[in-house]
């Protein structure tokens, strides 16, 4: 099994979901429930992806829809922190670049 | 992209039968061994992991059951054929990154160095090669 897992907490103004592990299909549920969970606590959603090592297009599909559901609440939802093959898969799909792709601690990403 | 695939498989193709999603982390794993210990190197390794767990989770997500990973090599390159019961696939242009869905397998065409597919009464062969 991946051992998959979402940490949220609170970064200023910042709600941060910290993913780990590896992220697929077995696990899009789980992931699901955390992004809807976190656009409906907040507009400024932050996805800190320095721990996850895998990601695929199950992950990417919950990712882009939680990034329409924080749209229609005149939120936002970035992601940070991706490496290794997480990076490529979001650089591969475009995805990376929709949602902001930052290195480092997001800064230069402003909260709406 | 080629259709068919008149070589057949060797003898020496490792094998591993998936079933559930959760069997995909597990396939990952077989893959990126095999993958490695024939010579592969472990960030090529990695896209040919990406492929097939792509391939295997369309399975789990488009047909009625599993199916079979094979993995082989010779001197030239690293082939793993992904097998199941389902129709033909169609291997499209990665959809706009705002897009729901639509992106496994435009994420295999543009991980691997070859992608081919053949499709009999018995399902469908998709198979993937990573160069040495």
């Amino acid at each position: 099994m991946p051992n998959f897992e979402a940490k949220t907490s609170t970064d200023g103004d910042w709600l941060v979901v910290a993913l780990s592990g590896e992220c697929d299909l077995a696990v899009q549920a789980e992931l699901a429930a955390a992004l809807g969970d976190a656009v409906g606590r907040s507009r400024a959603v932050m996805i800190d992806l320095a721990a996850l090592t895998f990601l695929d297009s199950s992950g990417i599909h919950e990712l882009v829809t939680a990034h329409h559901a924080s749209r229609e609440r005149d939120g936002r939802l970035s992601v940070r922190n991706a490496t290794g093959m997480v990076a490529t898969v979001l650089e591969v799909t475009g995805v990376g670049e929709l949602l902001g792709s930052k290195d480092g601690d997001g800064d230069g990403i402003v909260a709406p | 992209m080629t259709e068919g695939s008149a070589e057949a498989v060797p003898p020496a193709a490792e094998t591993m039968a998936y079933a559930e999603p959760r069997d995909v982390a597990a396939v990952r794993s077989f893959v990126r061994a095999a993958a490695v210990e024939r010579g592969l190197a472990p960030t090529r390794a990695d896209l040919l992991v990406l492929a097939v767990s792509e391939l295997t989770s369309n399975t789990l997500q488009h047909t009625a059951g599993g199916g079979v990973v094979r993995l082989w090599s010779d001197d030239r390159r690293v082939v793993c054929e992904v097998v199941d019961g389902g129709a033909a696939r169609s291997f499209g242009q990665m959809p706009s990154s705002d897009s729901h869905r639509g992106r496994g397998l435009a994420i295999v065409t543009r991980v691997v160095d070859k992608v081919s597919t053949s499709t009999g009464p018995d399902g469908t062969v998709v198979r993937v090669q990573m160069d040495r």
